[in-house]
């Protein structure tokens, strides 16, 4: 018999906390604490901490009334010669990729999804994907901005996502829970997919980005820039 | 955990169960910055997406398996496993209390270079101080395959000390 099964785990005091034990299990529960000093201490902490978050601000919910464009295939799907990947994690900026400049509080989040189109999930660098996934990028900002999603392929080819065309970055309106307003679909080249979500305050040229991103798989973000890079893992298809 | 029109009232999961998954964030991932994203990644998923959560298991057990799930993502991110690895200090610990600080220490070490289930097991058994009975409850697998799972972490601990 392993220590743990001598005490009481954290998952049942949250469980206690949380309601979920009948009054049977509670009882029990709190019988064992009243003899056993660690688990005492145990439930002292856990409860300390449940009463501290409890003093946090409320979780800031997508508000209903902000504009906001619906996720998953509502903004314009763009068939590029590489192609859709869902993007949802919320993630910060990559200081390891030039450390993306934002003012403190005011920065965006950017938010990325990934995977076949019926099971999106939040990815992060090292997750897998497949030819054929979808990938969008989102993000949340207190102001007007502008963005791109450029990437580096297993050939090392370097192009944009978002935009689809030309060298400007698109413009971000300031919002919650927003979609960049294209998607790609994951063509059949396989290896690291290296993608580099782009918000910058004001608009930038895109093949300077594209340029070191192709020679050095890195992008340094220009002033007032926020950068999250993410690599993925493309594997063969799925069976 | 249902509001009004039987959507999920994710504000009220967040209220009585954020502590929980940020605790365990923390532990998983030794970073209060990371652990405080973890929060805001999975209670915003639950918004965006609802229907993770169907209501087939306690609302704690679907938070330990979708934290986990989410740290072990972040560990997988090989900046961040580089970091930890820097971070920690070798050499591997595996005689001590699996509850001790230092098996806590090694076990986060090395999560990112273990099977995802094994990774699993690990943070389970280790960090939350759950009994084989809960892993594999919360896992879908018998108790002794987590016995398995746990030794073979045993198994890699060791071999890591002996190489470092």
């Amino acid at each position: 018999m392993s220590d743990n099964d001598l005490h009481i785990s954290d998952l049942r005091w949250d469980r206690l906390i949380g309601g979920e034990l009948d009054a049977d299990a509670r009882s029990a529960a709190l019988a064992h604490a009243s003899a056993c000093p660690r688990c005492a201490a145990r439930l002292d902490t856990v409860t300390l901490e449940s009463q501290a978050f409890a003093r946090r601000p409320p979780f800031e919910s997508p508000r209903p009334e902000a504009r906001r464009i619906p996720w998953r295939w509502s903004a314009p799907i763009v068939l590029a010669a590489a192609a859709a990947v869902f993007l949802v994690a919320r993630t910060r900026p990559d200081p390891a990729s030039g450390g993306g400049e934002r003012a403190k509080g005011t920065g965006p989040s950017l938010v990325l999804e990934a995977g076949p189109a019926d099971r999106l999930a939040p990815v992060v660098s090292g997750d897998r994907v497949h030819p054929g996934d979808s990938i969008q990028a989102g993000y949340t900002a207190a102001r007007d901005g502008f963005g791109a999603v450029l990437a580096r392929d297993g050939s090392g080819r370097a192009m944009a996502y978002v935009p689809s065309g030309g060298d400007a970055m698109i413009a971000l309106p300031a919002g919650s829970m927003q979609s960049f307003p294209e998607s790609t679909v994951l063509d059949d080249i396989l290896g690291e997919e290296d993608l580099v979500v782009v918000w910058c305050e004001a608009a930038h040229p895109l093949r300077p980005l594209l340029a070191e991103l192709e020679a050095r798989a890195e992008v340094t973000a220009p002033a007032g820039c926020t950068l999250q890079r993410v690599v993925l893992d493309k594997r063969a298809p799925r069976r | 955990m249902s509001g009004v029109s039987g959507r999920l009232d994710v504000e009220a999961l967040y209220r009585t169960y954020g502590h929980s998954v940020l605790r365990r964030a923390r532990q998983i991932l030794a970073s209060e910055e990371d652990a405080s994203d973890v929060v805001q990644e999975i209670f915003a998923g639950l918004v965006a997406r609802p229907d993770q959560f169907d209501g087939r298991s306690s609302p704690s057990t679907f938070l330990y398996a979708v934290t986990t799930h989410a740290c072990l993502a972040r560990l997988r991110d090989r900046r961040n496993r580089v970091r930890l690895i820097d971070e920690q200090v070798r050499p591997w610990i595996t005689d001590v209390d699996p509850g001790s600080a230092a098996a806590r220490v090694a076990v986060r070490a090395v999560l990112a270079q273990l099977t995802d289930d094994e990774a699993r097991a690990a943070v389970y058994y280790h960090l939350d101080g759950m009994s084989h009975a809960e892993i594999s409850g919360l896992m879908g697998c018998s108790p002794r395959h987590v016995g398995n799972l746990l030794g073979r972490i045993e198994s890699r601990l060791s071999g890591m000390k002996e190489a470092s």
